[in-house]
């Protein structure tokens, strides 16, 4: 579904190498994690590969289609929520949700089941008539998630999803997920929580100073010790 | 080599959160950084500064031949000093009403304030800080009034160095009594009333007072007469209200007197005005430190509706949807109405014209110019003459409108969903040229309803320029607009850095200046050339499809590319 190839993006005319020719593939039907320590060159790769910054090398193709190449198709097929969404102050949670099924031309038919679905799953029903800007973080974060998923697409890219979400969105978040691979769909999303990748990816990969330096599954990961737990399998291979 | 943003020598809390403020909010290190780091951009700052000290130079020239005015008439009745009580009475009510509304903004709603109250900081500590902010940024306002009276007094009167050290101290003072009363009327005033709720509502008050005061004051400038005679009789009138407005506020006489005074009794004003201007600040902190926190945390609690949305409610606002272009152009459309700042500088841009020509009407109508005017356009010869008036009061309305030139910049820290939507960087700009130009569309449409109801011009020669105006507004639209996509300001603190602050804002209406001229000249050419007005109008029109012919696809063109460059 995702295929990124010699990947590389730096910042300060070169002088700071954020992602060094990386290599990764994620296949259709996982949940993948991305895993990583700060400053690791996680949300570069996510932007890259969602159009919002420009690689200076490689090449990344969403299920087929090159997003440098083609932006327009790629987009339509990945549903996108940053680390810190920061939306529009001045629409209401329901004016932002209506604006991205237009932008993603939701067709009418499902349009009206599919907001009222997310506004009751997150739990938003109560402050969809209010302006954003009166929202909580963890309600801003709802609100980006159910704004990006509305159009249905086969990828969604989740840069630290369950930072700010209440135990419940967040329970409710990762049933999603599931349900979605479930039919075929990929979701691929950064974390901090080595708890929550252990538990629900199928495959991860750990990036440290812009390059990948594990990917597999938590056992390969492991490499059959079944005591090992992802946690120290991180902090030894970041700290290498 | 010792890296000299890396030192940390330990300093009083106050003194550190002085420094920082001022840091931050005048983005000193931000500077720092452009200036050694970044060298291709250091260009820009330099470059704003120049516009804006060349923006400025008309009206500060205007206000020093004024207080000439002022000085020789005064040095007439033998009171010479009226230039001083008159300069400092004016700056300091300046910097009192306007002071009203920044003290409220900086002490309450700045973005850091949150962050500071947690900190083992006293609240006149915060107080403190934030006052000097708003101290140095008053200096902005009060020396360009301040600077040039002193100078004409010192010069005038042949002053010695004592006058000029004195004046000094004055000048660097003046601002702090009005800011100091602002102060305290604004956390007293918070005390009482939940006002962070009307906080939308108070920009848009504040703003039409700004663009009626400045209004008023080129009225007065206007008014002001040019040979001595008449000087000495306007100052025969205007002297009872400076002498009343300096009673009133005996600071002010105090530091006339101790600037023009000599000797003993200039020191005696001079220590009285220091040693009030001390004790009003050390006051207005103890009633700060009483009253601050109470009121800015009662402050922060939001309101809400909470409306709960039936089932049926979404499905009926929900809608057949629409296209991606029309989404957009809806999204546009509501954030700018729905952002005070931006309803004053875009609307209000737009409306300006219209609206001087019926403040015209309402506080001169009795001028006999005026009168002669109206009468004038009765006649069926001038009426087509008017009509090409009316145009360029339309194109000139037009370009002045900053919403296009700030329509990328705007989206700031959102530009994220622009980069992230499956939807052409062509069909986001079309949006935005929409918005735009329905503002634009506003003003020649108004500016026709005026020329129509109030001038009474016949309904042909409102229609011609009418369509004209509307053709005409195209090119300008479309070039504004290019100009920010071509150079967005999309990194922002407040709103009103991505709209008055924005280089693109006076880039755009030089732009649209040149364009105006361009079309005057074919109009005035038509005119030369012996032909009937219409042709004026006609080829107006044309220049206007031709620049609108090379500018939208240049639109398009550079949005193409640069949506594509912006990272976000």
């Amino acid at each position: 579904m995702i295929e990124i190839r010699n990947l590389s993006k730096s910042y300060n005319k070169g002088q700071v190498k954020a992602v060094d020719g990386l290599d990764l593939k994620v296949n259709r039907g996982e949940i993948f994690g991305f895993l990583g320590p700060n400053g690791a060159g996680k949300t570069t790769t996510i932007k890259m590969i969602v159009g919002l910054l420009n690689p200076d090398t490689g090449t990344i193709t969403i299920d087929g289609t090159d997003i440098v190449k083609e932006p327009i198709e790629a987009k339509r097929k990945i549903g996108y929520v940053p680390d810190e969404p920061t939306l529009y102050e001045r629409l209401t949670g329901f004016e932002y949700l209506n604006f991205m099924a237009d932008v993603y031309q939701v067709p009418e038919s499902v349009r009206k089941e599919r907001i009222e679905y997310y506004l009751e799953m997150f739990n938003l029903r109560d402050a969809a008539s209010d302006l954003i800007k009166s929202y909580s973080h963890g309600m801003r974060q709802k609100t980006a998630l159910a704004g990006a998923l509305l159009h249905d697409p086969k990828l969604w890219i989740l840069d630290e999803p369950m930072v700010g979400l209440d135990p419940k969105s967040a329970h409710l978040l990762k049933n999603q997920m599931r349900e979605h691979c479930g039919k075929g769909n990929t979701v691929f999303f950064s974390t901090h929580v080595l708890e929550v990748a252990e538990k629900l990816c199928d495959r991860v990969a750990i990036i440290n100073k812009g390059k990948l330096i594990a990917i597999g599954t938590i056992d390969e990961l492991r490499h059959g010790d079944r005591k090992d737990s992802l946690e120290k399998i991180f902090l030894e291979l970041t700290e290498q | 080599m010792k890296d000299k943003t890396m030192k940390c020598r330990p300093m009083k809390p106050f003194t550190s959160l002085i420094r920082m403020q001022l840091n931050v909010n005048y983005s000193i290190s931000a500077l720092k950084y452009r200036f050694t780091r970044e060298k291709k951009k250091r260009w820009e700052p330099i470059l704003i500064g120049v516009a804006i000290i060349l923006s400025l130079l008309p009206l500060l020239a205007m206000y020093t031949f004024f207080m000439l005015s002022v000085f020789t008439g005064g040095l007439m009745m033998g009171q010479p000093e009226m230039v001083l009580v008159m300069a400092l009475v004016f700056a300091q009510l300046v910097i009192f009403i306007f002071g009203i509304l920044y003290i409220m903004g900086t002490f309450y709603f700045s973005k850091d304030i949150m962050s500071l109250v947690p900190l083992p900081l006293k609240p006149y500590e915060i107080i403190g800080a934030k006052f000097a902010v708003v101290l140095v940024n008053e200096y902005l306002t009060s020396l360009p009034l301040l600077l040039p009276p002193v100078i004409i007094f010192g010069i005038g009167t042949s002053q010695g160095i004592l006058y000029w050290l004195k004046s000094l101290a004055i000048m660097a003072v003046a601002p702090v009594i009005p800011l100091t009363i602002a102060s305290l009327l604004v956390v007293l005033l918070m005390r009482v009333v939940n006002i962070g709720r009307y906080k939308d509502l108070l920009v848009i008050v504040g703003g039409t007072a700004l663009v009626f005061a400045s209004f008023f004051v080129s009225v007065l400038m206007q008014k002001m007469p040019e040979d001595p005679e008449a000087i000495k009789q306007f100052f025969a009138e205007q002297t009872s209200l400076v002498d009343l407005l300096g009673r009133r506020f005996p600071p002010a006489l105090w530091a006339t007197r101790a600037l023009a005074d000599n000797g003993l009794s200039g020191v005696g004003y001079f220590v009285l005005f220091l040693a009030v201007c001390a004790g009003l600040f050390i006051f207005m902190l103890w009633v700060a430190n009483q009253v601050f926190y109470r009121a800015l945390l009662a402050g922060q609690e939001v309101r809400r509706k909470r409306k709960t949305l039936t089932g049926e409610q979404i499905y009926r606002r929900v809608g057949r949807g629409s296209s991606p272009v029309l989404a957009l152009l809806k999204r546009e459309w509501r954030l700018m109405i729905r952002t005070p700042l931006y309803v004053l500088n875009g609307l209000t841009g737009s409306i300006a014209g219209p609206l001087i020509i019926v403040l015209m009407f309402a506080v001169r109508g009795s001028d006999p110019e005026l009168a002669m005017l109206a009468e004038s356009l009765k006649d069926p010869e001038v009426v087509p003459y008017a009509a090409l008036g009316g145009l360029g009061i339309m194109l000139f309305t037009a370009g002045m409108n900053i919403v296009a030139s700030t329509a990328l910049s705007r989206e700031g820290k959102t530009i994220w969903v622009a980069k992230m939507i499956p939807v052409t960087a062509r069909q986001q700009v079309d949006a935005k040229f929409l918005c735009s130009y329905i503002v634009s569309a506003a003003g020649v449409l108004a500016t026709s309803l005026i020329m129509a109801l109030l001038l009474r011009i016949p309904i042909l020669w409102v229609v011609l320029p009418a369509i004209a105006g509307l053709i005409g507004s195209v090119p300008m639209v479309a070039l504004n607009l290019l100009i920010d996509v071509f150079h967005p300001k999309l990194v922002w603190n407040s709103e009103q850095e991505a709209m008055k602050q924005n280089m693109n804002a006076g880039l755009g209406m030089l732009v649209s200046f040149v364009v105006i001229l361009i079309m005057g000249a074919c109009a005035a050419g038509a005119l030369l050339l012996g032909l009937p007005v219409t042709a004026a109008f006609a080829a107006v029109a044309v220049v206007s499809v031709i620049l609108s012919a090379l500018s939208v696809p240049a639109l398009h063109a550079v949005a193409e590319k640069k949506y594509s460059e912006i990272e976000a």
